[in-house]
């Protein structure tokens, strides 16, 4: 809006600034919580600043709880399961378009309305199911439906990429000697890095962040990932809260960084959710 | 798919928008013909069988459960419609349908007017902008777990800041998360936190899209900033803001996490959604019949909140 | 000896048939343009001989081989795209070298086909950038550098030059036709502008609707239409025509128009008088002659002055017709005046069917 730019934006500018602090404060408030000396923490009324940084709450939680093998679980399932459904639904996404065939449109709209079934509802049946197939409280469980959950999503994602590359250049890449599937995977997805990388942090944050499947199918400590780890915490008699603001902190870490550089392409994970349905 | 959803959403929408694709050339097949290109089956048969296992084939395992009493998580009677109308007819439904709407409609008019605020004020060239929207957009990564968490400190009875905070403004020391009503109203608070992110980001680039010419066209005609927001920003985002509304509204209607992890429903029932009320049904009582009989219930809705909002509010004739 | 030949080549799009039993030869080198208008099948044609498109009946030989089972990357083809499809994430050298290295052909061995293809094509300069920091032109170069770098046995082109401004492609089309007479390699050019088809090819082949209404070198097809779809669709401004039946008096023969107008014509046999016919003649072949008395009449109804020519648009009866003069000629719209035109430069087709009337001269 050119015009009003022409306007002083003082007012703007204090918006944005209470807007900021509205966002961020919380978060402030809870790294400086893990930063403070135990003592502080439990102190009414609290104090911001602590008198001194620590990192004692962060060596304890990582040397004195389990806190180390849900982290490496996440790491693990995450990794592991966004690889999954970026190749299951890369191929799916290419597939579909551009092979032409009957029920081609249904299948896309049964895909899309597989995505509408909240996940709650299913949770039962999915732990029953896994139960009778032996996976339940494997990470291979964990992986497979995290990888059917993210797959609606990215295969609309991704088809709407491989749309936009001209079949020309497939056809090109024939002539020039590849086989239809050699022209995919040398021409074609190379092409779609863009929407590879907006699939995969959405995958990723999906599988971090997850609490219900994790809760649901892999109970014990040695499989539980983060967010049934911090919530095992609180339930826990006596929180610890620096400890347990230190083990948040911690598991930010690795979603903040994935923001922070794939911040452009999350817009367009974003939007494909939206616009491209 | 964002940390604040229960599972990754696709929403509906008129797909006239955006969408910028090659032209593929499509003609309609009559007679249908059946042809099985082996590449195309071999590319997409994985996501189908994969999505069928975990996503459809459990809908009607849980369509089977509801019509059967369970005991130590196996059936053991066919009951019909039992659990159906035992859930109507127990107050503890109604109540997590009354909590469900006041939370959902709760957030909504608040996450709306904000985030809606928000892309506006992104889209202007103020100071620090790009500082701003990565603060602003900084929830978002949070899941809805670490967000209970950090707020059950920033809302601690005994050394939570906002505690103090409040006591210093009314005098008496409150007790959020501990009385129902005002359970509900922190829980809708720390929602509204935990998810304008998302919707202010979608609403932002639907903001971005409009052509500056359309402005200037209109300052041309005389249209002040309000008449611009109007008659041209509003129009122009509206399908986004369509996508955006029916996101929230489920998002809202089945959110369990932060609920669970924050209030686990209570104190006394105050914040039991029904969304909750399965989790609490399926794994704290272990009424697996009854659990798939509200999440049945639960998919209904879903389905009735779509519809409701493509018809009401997609323009007729598309 | 023939590079490439079609027989009775048949194609659907499941159960509608777009192609129906296209057949032709081309010699080994020939240059031969694909012309017809639009939707008519030059590109689905193009594309079964590249083997992007399956043949649905009929065969397709690339030297000796019949190739319709063969996938393109066997059929020792290259193609050149209307938009180019140059692979955007990859060099101009990349593109250039991708054929070889499919093939296997060892990294020195490309680098050396890529630099003589370069420099033929006046590339050198450009090959680390990026197909998005080329201009059109280049591009369209580079397109052309990715088809002969292989040495196939025929290149496809796809209206190559229609993404260029007017000088451009003008200009490339010289370049094509050079750097064709230089490799001497077999070359089909589907195109439907029909001045690039006359210029560029030793053989042009026309198409209507599916099928080959036509195939000739560019002035036999220009003399001699084999129909009235091809008299039409060749030369431009493009011919006239007049509908009439064929007469003979003292005066000698000629074609009344059905509303009375007599146009000249040779010598006519005896068995062709009373045949209903389309007269036809090319703007350029009109003289003005405003003191014949036994020229055609006419009414001017327009004059546009281009420089070099005058097209002026007539009224011939209710007939119109477009005459292109050499000359400045001081006419304006309204006037009346003359035109003649040589008997040999008329060409009859049978109204009932369209074809060339042939009638032997009368001596
Ligand atoms: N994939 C397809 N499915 C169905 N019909 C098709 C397909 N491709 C082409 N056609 C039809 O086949 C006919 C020939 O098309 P083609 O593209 O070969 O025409 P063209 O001569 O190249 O036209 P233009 O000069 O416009 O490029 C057209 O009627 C077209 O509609
Ligand atoms: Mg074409």
């Amino acid at each position: 809006m050119a015009a009003s730019d022409r306007r002083p934006r003082y007012g703007l500018l204090l918006i944005s600034v209470l807007a900021c602090l509205f966002a961020a404060a919380p978060i402030v408030w809870g790294v400086l919580t893990a930063l403070k000396p135990a003592a502080e923490v439990v102190s009414y009324p609290p104090n911001l600043m602590p008198s001194r940084f620590t990192l004692e709450s962060f060596r304890q939680v990582w040397s004195d709880s389990n806190f180390p093998t849900y982290f490496r679980n996440s790491l693990l399932v995450t990794g592991i399961a966004t690889l999954t459904s970026l190749v299951v639904a890369v191929h799916a996404a290419y597939g579909l378009a551009r092979f032409d065939f009957t029920g081609k449109t249904s299948l896309m709209l049964g895909l899309l309305a597989t995505s509408m079934i909240p996940g709650i509802a299913i949770l039962v049946p999915l732990y029953n199911l896994s139960i009778h197939t032996g996976l339940y409280n494997t990470f291979t469980g964990l992986v497979i439906v995290y990888t059917a959950w993210n797959i609606p999503l990215l295969v609309w994602l991704l088809k709407g990429f491989f749309e936009s590359v001209p079949v020309e250049l497939e056809e090109a890449a024939m002539i020039d000697g590849c086989s239809r599937m050699r022209a995919f995977y040398t021409i074609v997805l190379p092409m779609a890095r863009p929407g590879m990388l907006a699939g995969a942090i959405m995958a990723m944050m999906f599988v971090w962040n997850d609490f219900l499947i994790g809760f649901t199918l892999a109970v014990t400590e040695d499989k539980r990932l983060i967010p049934y780890g911090l919530y095992s915490f609180i339930s826990n008699i006596g929180v610890d809260w620096g400890q347990l603001m230190a083990a948040t902190v911690i598991s930010l870490v690795p979603v903040v960084i994935a923001f922070l550089l794939l911040q452009k392409w999350l817009v367009q994970g974003l939007m494909a959710g939206a616009v491209k349905g | 798919m964002s940390g604040l959803a229960d599972s990754p959403s696709v929403q509906i929408v008129p797909a006239d928008e955006g969408a910028a694709r090659a032209p593929v050339r499509r003609r309609r097949r009559w007679p249908p013909t059946l042809r099985f290109d082996p590449m195309a089956t071999l590319f997409i048969a994985p996501a189908i069988v994969i999505v069928f296992l975990v996503s459809i084939y459990p809908v009607f395992d849980a369509a089977v459960l509801s019509l059967h009493r369970t005991a130590y998580a196996q059936k053991v009677a066919f009951v019909g419609l039992d659990n159906f109308v035992a859930l109507f007819s127990a107050r503890g439904f109604w109540n997590s349908a009354v909590n469900a709407l006041i939370f959902t409609t709760g957030s909504l008019v608040l996450v709306v007017p904000l985030s809606l605020g928000l892309a506006l004020l992104l889209d202007r060239n103020v100071p620090f902008r790009s500082v701003t929207r990565t603060v602003v957009v900084l929830p978002w990564v949070m899941s809805q777990t670490v967000v209970a968490l950090l707020w059950a400190w920033l809302l601690n009875g005994d050394f939570g800041p906002l505690t103090f905070l409040a006591e210093q403004m009314l005098g008496h020391r409150p007790a959020f998360l501990s009385d129902p009503t005002s359970a509900m109203a922190s829980l809708v608070v720390v929602n509204v936190w935990a998810s304008y992110p998302q919707a202010t980001l979608l609403l932002l680039a639907a903001v971005q899209t409009i052509p500056q010419e359309l402005y200037e066209s209109a300052e041309v005609d005389g249209a002040g900033w309000r008449a611009r927001l109007v008659h041209i920003t509003l129009p122009m985002i509206k399908p986004t803001f369509l996508v955006v509304l029916i996101q929230l509204t489920l998002l809202y209607f089945n959110m369990v996490t932060l609920i669970y992890t924050l209030t686990g429903g209570g104190p006394l029932g105050g914040t039991e959604t029904l969304a909750v009320g399965v989790m609490k049904t399926s794994f704290e009582d272990w009424n697996l019949g009854r659990g798939a009989a509200l999440g049945l219930i639960i998919t209904a809705v879903n389905l009735l909140i779509s519809l409701v909002y493509v018809k009401t509010l997609r323009p007729a004739g598309k | 000896m023939t590079a490439l030949s079609l027989d009775r080549v048949r194609k659907s799009f499941r159960s509608l048939e777009v192609m129906h039993g296209v057949s032709f030869d081309i010699e080994d080198g020939a240059f031969v343009a694909l012309v017809g208008p639009s939707g008519c099948g030059k590109s689905t044609l193009l594309r079964m001989i590249a083997g992007l498109e399956t043949v649905t009946s009929g065969e397709i030989r690339i030297g000796e081989r019949v190739v319709n089972d063969l996938p393109p990357k066997d059929r020792d083809i290259s193609m050149v795209f209307q938009n180019y499809a140059l692979y955007p994430h990859k060099t101009v050298a990349e593109n250039m070298g991708f054929a070889l290295k499919m093939r296997g052909v060892a990294a020195t061995e490309i680098e050396a086909h890529v630099a003589r293809a370069a420099d033929i094509l006046g590339l050198t300069p450009l090959l680390g950038r990026f197909p998005r920091e080329l201009s059109g032109g280049q591009r369209q170069r580079v397109a052309m550098g990715r088809a002969i770098v292989r040495d196939p046995q025929v290149f496809l082109f796809d209206e190559p030059l229609s993404n260029l401004d007017a000088k451009l492609r003008v200009q490339m089309r010289g370049e094509i036709k050079a750097l064709q007479r230089r490799l001497c390699t077999t070359t089909v050019y589907v195109t439907h502008d029909q001045i690039e088809a006359m210029t560029m090819a030793d053989k042009i082949v026309v198409m209507r609707d599916g099928r080959v209404e036509q195939v000739g070198r560019p002035l036999d097809l220009y003399d001699r239409p084999d129909n009235l779809f091809v008299a039409g669709f060749i030369g431009s401004p493009a011919m006239n025509f007049v509908a009439g039946r064929i007469g003979a008096d003292d005066a000698g023969s000629h074609v009344t128009t059905d509303d009375g107008v007599r146009l000249p014509l040779s010598r006519t046999p005896a068995p062709f008088v009373g045949h209903r016919v389309v007269w036809g003649v090319r703007p350029e072949h009109f003289a003005l002659a405003a003191a014949d008395p036994v020229a055609i009449p006419v009414t001017v109804t327009g004059v546009e002055p281009t420089g070099s020519e005058t097209l002026v648009a007539v009224r011939v009866g209710a007939a119109s017709m477009t005459v292109l003069l050499r000359d400045r000629t001081g006419l304006n719209v309204g006037d009346a005046s003359r035109i003649t035109v040589s008997p040999r430069l008329i060409h009859l087709f049978d109204e009932a069917t369209g074809d060339r009337l042939d009638i032997p001269p009368l001596s």
